[in-house]
């Protein structure tokens, strides 16, 4: 299931974190939670990231 | 596929400020063009970036927190809506909103995401964990 999961502590610090995206579409899924936050100061990609990246890669390249 | 990014937070929406005064049982003090402080500025700590002695003290809404002597001002520094107020401890602020006022930007943060997440039809569901964070699922609406 596509999910967002924001975690905002007691000292104001929000962390956004997307799961079950399909494709590189999680960037863009939780973009508009954190335009209407702030700015971003830090994206780390997961390792799912690069594995699903990997894999759409090799979708184009096979046509 | 996931990533994680972590935000800074600006107050862009002053609805949503409100309803975090709400929830954290403050008084919004809709035009009050003064907030309570020392009164006077000792130049013992740096103001926020482009804010001016003469500002402190001057406000567009207010914000009473109960059991404290001095209140918290609403304003736009360079069109930015930005918190001013006085951290001495016996103005009794920090101990209601936080230091750095982190209490209140959590709930500001918590109202402003439930309220983006509402606009783009999709629901938050809430979750105090132990060391005071909130967490907010979101997930489309069936």
């Amino acid at each position: 299931m596509e999910k967002i999961i924001i975690l905002i502590d007691p000292a104001g610090k929000v962390k956004v974190e997307t799961k079950g995206f399909k494709g590189t579409g999680c960037l863009a899924a939780s973009k508009f939670i954190e335009e209407a936050l702030g700015a971003i100061t830090e994206v780390k990609k997961t390792a799912a990231y690069y594995e699903d990246a990997e894999k759409e890669k090799v979708r184009i390249n096979n046509g | 596929m996931s990533h994680i990014s972590q935000i800074e937070i600006e107050i862009k929406d002053i609805t949503a400020l409100k309803a975090a005064c709400t929830r954290l049982g403050l008084i919004w003090k809709e035009n009050q063009s003064s907030y309570r402080w020392y009164g006077r500025f000792m130049g013992d700590y740096p103001l926020p970036e482009n804010v001016k002695v003469g500002d402190l003290g001057k406000c567009l809404h207010a914000i009473d927190v109960p059991g404290a002597k001095y209140e918290v001002g609403v304003t736009k520094v360079n069109g930015k809506l930005t918190l001013l107020w006085d951290f001495y401890r016996a103005g009794g602020l920090e101990q209601v909103i936080g230091k750095n006022g982190g209490k209140l930007i959590q709930a500001y943060a918590v109202e402003a995401t439930k309220a983006q997440a509402r606009r783009a039809g999709m629901r938050a569901y809430e979750q105090q964990e132990q060391d005071g964070t909130i967490r907010l699922e979101l997930r489309r609406m069936e």
